[in-house]
C-alpha cells in the first residue's frame, strides 16, 4: 500500500474508533422506569422487640459470677423478626417477614424494595410488626399520595418520628 | 495440570487465527511496529496519564460540596469550554478508549494463550486491575452530581447492599434530598483518587515479571489517539443530566456504557445475578491459568564450563529470568549466569544471545554457554551442515524460522534448507555467517511479525544483531544483501514463499555481479577459513 492509501487508512481507523468510543459514552439512552411511573421505595432498618423476658438472678447464680458481671436480671437477646405489609389502593403491595441480624438473631431488620407505581393519585397503607407478643401490627401508617411521574415515595421507619413515615 | 492435546482445535485457537487477519489488515495501515493491536498494553498505560493529567485539571477546579459539585463543573463545561471543556471531555474519552484497550488487551492475550506456564503471574496481576478500572470510573461520574450520578450511585448502593457488609445498609444514605453532605464528596474525592492510584500501583506490579515493558506507544498512535480522543471531545462535549434530586428517581439516562453497562444488567437481572456475573468472570479468568493447558517448555540450562558470564543472556532475556550471580566454580571469572525455572519461557533467546553458540567452534561437540534442552545448539548446526551439504543448485537458501510463526518447513526443496528455531531469538547470528560460508547464496530470517513475537523481544532482537546494532552482531564480513528478514505469522506462508523467490531471484542477480570471488568455507567443512 502507498503512503497516502496508508494514510488514509490509519486516518479512517482512528475516526471509527473515535466514532465508537464518543457514542457508547452516552448512547444509547436507558429507561430505568416507565414513561408515567413513579417509584415506590420501603427501606429501614429496625430492630424488633426483644422476643422473652428479663429474669432475677438468684443469690447462687450471682454469687457464681465474677463480681463486675453481677447483673440482677439476666435479659435474652434475641430479638422478634420485623413484619412489613404494604397495600396500595386496597390491595397488597407486599408482605415480608424480616429474620433479625446476627448469629445470635439479636440484630436489626433490615430491609430495602423498590417497586414502580403509576403516577396518580394512590392510597398507601403501610404496617408493621416487631414483636411476636402482639398479634396483627403494631405499626400502620396510611397516606393518600399524589404521585408524579418520575417522583421516588420513600417508606421508613424511624421510632423517634413514631414509627412508620413517608419521605 | 498439563494436556498434550492438539490446540489448533480449539474455539480458542479460531478466534486467535480470525485476529490475527484483523491484525493483518491493520498491519497494511499502520505498519507492524505501529500497529495498534500490537500495542493495546502500552496505549493502556498512554490513557492512565491523559487521564491523570486531565483529572488534576479538573479537580483543580472542582468544589467537593453538595451544591457546588455540580455547579463547579458546568461552570467549567460552559464558562471554560475551550479548555476546562475539552479537559473534562478529554478526561472522559480517555477513561472509555482505556476501557476499550484494557478489554481488548485482555481478550488478545487470552486468544494468545498469554495466560499459562511462566506468564501465570502477569495474568493474575491484571485480573485486579479491571475491578480498579471500572471502580475508579464509575466514582468519577459520581462526582458530578447529576441525575446519572444519583442514577449510578443508587444503583451501585443497591448492588453492594446484596451482601450485608454494613450495619445499615448503604442505600439508606441516599433516600432523602438532605441524605448527603459535604463530607460525602470528600470521602468520593478520596475513593476517585485513591483507587487510580490504587490501580497505578497494579499496573506496575502487573509489568514486574516482563523485562524492557512498553509503556509508550508509538508516536503516530500516542499522538493518533490523543488527536482523536480531542476531535470527540470538541465534536462531542460530555455534558451533565440534571442536578441529582433524591426526591426524584431518573426515568431516562444516558450512561457511560463502557462503565455503566451494569447497572441496567442489575435492573435486567437482579444484584445477587449480577454478583455472580461478576464474580463468576472474575473467578474464571483469575482461574485459567488452572486449567489444562500446554506443558511448560523446559527451561534454559547454563554449562558453566562455557559461560564466561558476559551477561548477554541476562540482557536479552524477555522476562528477566537469566540473572549473574557470582562465580562458584572456582573460574577466575567474576559472574556466572544462573536461569530461574519459574520465570523461564524456554524461547531460547538467551542461547542466540550467548557468544558460546558460534558454530565456527571447532569442537565436534557444540555446547554452548547457555541452551536450550529442546533443541541445542550443538543440534541446529548439526542440521544446517547437513543441509547444506544436501543442498543442490547456484541459489541455495537457508531459511531460518520459529516454530511459533509461518511453518518453514513448507519451503524446504532441494536448493532450499529450512530450519525451524523455538524462536527466531535463538538464532545467533554467526550461524548466519557459518550458513554463507558454507555455500549457501543467502540466509533468510523470519518468524513473528514484528511487535507480535510469542516471546516478547524474539525478532527485535534479531533485527539488532543483523544490523549490528546488538551484541553478538553479524560480522561485517558477511555480505547483508545475502541476508534478508522477513516476519510472516502462520497465516502468511503464502507471503514468505513470495518473499522466498523475490530473495531468490535477488541472490540471482548479486551472484552474476560477483562471480569468481571464492568465499573461505569454515575448518569444519573441509574449506580454509
Amino acid at each position: 500500500m502507498d503512503k497516502p492509501g496508508r494514510v488514509l487508512m490509519q486516518l479512517l481507523a482512528f475516526a471509527l474508533f473515535g466514532l465508537g468510543v464518543g457514542y457508547f459514552s452516552a448512547s444509547p439512552a436507558y429507561r430505568h422506569i416507565e414513561p408515567g411511573q413513579a417509584l415506590l421505595r420501603v427501606s429501614f432498618t429496625h430492630g424488633g422487640q426483644i422476643v422473652g423476658e428479663c429474669r432475677k438472678l438468684s443469690a447462687a447464680e450471682l454469687a457464681a459470677k465474677p463480681p463486675n458481671l453481677r447483673a440482677p436480671e439476666a435479659c435474652p437477646r434475641e430479638r422478634s423478626p420485623v413484619t412489613i405489609r404494604v397495600e396500595v389502593d386496597g390491595s397488597l403491595l407486599f408482605e415480608e417477614t424480616l429474620q433479625p441480624g446476627g448469629l445470635a438473631r439479636d440484630g436489626a431488620s433490615t430491609l430495602h424494595r423498590r417497586v414502580p407505581l403509576e403516577a396518580g393519585r394512590h392510597a398507601i397503607h403501610a404496617k408493621l410488626n416487631d414483636s411476636v407478643k402482639i398479634r396483627g401490627f403494631s405499626y400502620e401508617r396510611m397516606e393518600n399520595v399524589e404521585l408524579k411521574p418520575g417522583q421516588a415515595l420513600t417508606i421508613d421507619f424511624i421510632r423517634e418520628r413514631g414509627g412508620l413515615v413517608f419521605l | 495440570m498439563a494436556t498434550t492435546s492438539n490446540p489448533s482445535r480449539t474455539p480458542r485457537l479460531a478466534l486467535l487465527h480470525a485476529l490475527q487477519a484483523v491484525e493483518a489488515a491493520f498491519d497494511r495501515a499502520f505498519g507492524p511496529g505501529g500497529n495498534p493491536w500490537r500495542h493495546l498494553g502500552a496505549l493502556s498505560f498512554f490513557l492512565f496519564w491523559v487521564i491523570a493529567v486531565t483529572g488534576i485539571y479538573v479537580y483543580a477546579l472542582f468544589d467537593t460540596s453538595v451544591t457546588g459539585a455540580y455547579r463547579s463543573v458546568e461552570h467549567l463545561a460552559r464558562e471554560q469550554w475551550y479548555l476546562g471543556g475539552v479537559m473534562r471531555s478529554l478526561h472522559r474519552y480517555a477513561s472509555d478508549a482505556f476501557v476499550v484497550t484494557m478489554l481488548l488487551h485482555l481478550l488478545k492475550e487470552y486468544l494468545g494463550g498469554h495466560y499459562y506456564n511462566f506468564r501465570w503471574f502477569s495474568w493474575l496481576t491484571g485480573v485486579p486491575l479491571l475491578w480498579l478500572a471500572y471502580a475508579s470510573g464509575i466514582g468519577g461520574y459520581w462526582l458530578v452530581w447529576d441525575q446519572l450520578a444519583q442514577f449510578s450511585i443508587i444503583a451501585t448502593a443497591e448492588w453492594l447492599d446484596f451482601f450485608p457488609l454494613f450495619g445499615e445498609p448503604l442505600m439508606r444514605n441516599f433516600l432523602a434530598p438532605r441524605s448527603v453532605d459535604d463530607r460525602f464528596f470528600s470521602l468520593l474525592i478520596f475513593l476517585h483518587i485513591g483507587i487510580p492510584l490504587l490501580l497505578l500501583l497494579g499496573m506496575w506490579i502487573h509489568i514486574q515479571r516482563i523485562s524492557r515493558p512498553v509503556t509508550i506507544p508509538p508516536r503516530v498512535l500516542g499522538w493518533g489517539t490523543l488527536i482523536t480522543l480531542i476531535a470527540v471531545s470538541v465534536a462531542r462535549p460530555a455534558v451533565s443530566h440534571e442536578p441529582a434530586d433524591l426526591s426524584l428517581v431518573p426515568a431516562v439516562v444516558q450512561p457511560d456504557w463502557y462503565y455503566m453497562f451494569v447497572h441496567p444488567l442489575m435492573y435486567r437481572l437482579s444484584p445477587g445475578q449480577l454478583w455472580a456475573f461478576a464474580g463468576g468472570s472474575t473467578l474464571l479468568i483469575a482461574a485459567l491459568p488452572l486449567l489444562p493447558h500446554p506443558k511448560p517448555q523446559p527451561v534454559a540450562r547454563v554449562s558453566l564450563a562455557n559461560c564466561n558470564g558476559c551477561g548477554r543472556c541476562f540482557a536479552d532475556c524477555p522476562y528477566a529470568a537469566v540473572i549473574l550471580q557470582p562465580r562458584n566454580d572456582g573460574r577466575p571469572l567474576a559472574r556466572q549466569a544462573t536461569v530461574l525455572p519459574d520465570l523461564c519461557a524456554g524461547c531460547g533467546i538467551c542461547a542466540g544471545a550467548c557468544p558460546s553458540s558460534t558454530p565456527f567452534r571447532s569442537g565436534e561437540r557444540l555446547v554452548t554457554g547457555i541452551d536450550m534442552p529442546r533443541q541445542p545448539i550443538g543440534l541446529v548446526r548439526a542440521e544446517l551442515e547437513r543441509a547444506l551439504s544436501r543442498m543442490q543448485g547456484t541459489g541455495r537458501i537457508v531459511v531460518f524460522g520459529c516454530d511459533e510463526a509461518a511453518d518453514v518447513k513448507a519451503l524446504a526443496g532441494t536448493d532450499t534448507a529450512a530450519i525451524s528455531l523455538i524462536c527466531a531469538g535463538m538464532l545467533p547470528p554467526s550461524f548466519v555467517e557459518y550458513a554463507v560460508r558454507g555455500g549457501a547464496a543467502g540466509v533468510l530470517i523470519t518468524g513473528c511479525r514484528d511487535g507480535d513475537c510469542l516471546y516478547r523481544l524474539g525478532n527485535r532482537w534479531v533485527e539488532d544483531r543483523i544490523r549490528g546494532e546488538r551484541q553478538p552482531h553479524l560480522r561485517i564480513n558477511v555480505p547483508r544483501e545475502r541476508v534478508r528478514i522477513a516476519w510472516a505469522d502462520r497465516q502468511d506462508l503464502a507471503g514468505l514463499k513470495r518473499e522466498l523467490e523475490a530473495f531468490r531471484t535477488s541472490l540471482a542477480a548479486l551472484s552474476e555481479a560477483t562471480a569468481g570471488q571464492a568465499r573461505p568455507r569454515p575448518k569444519r567443512m573441509g574449506g580454509h577459513g
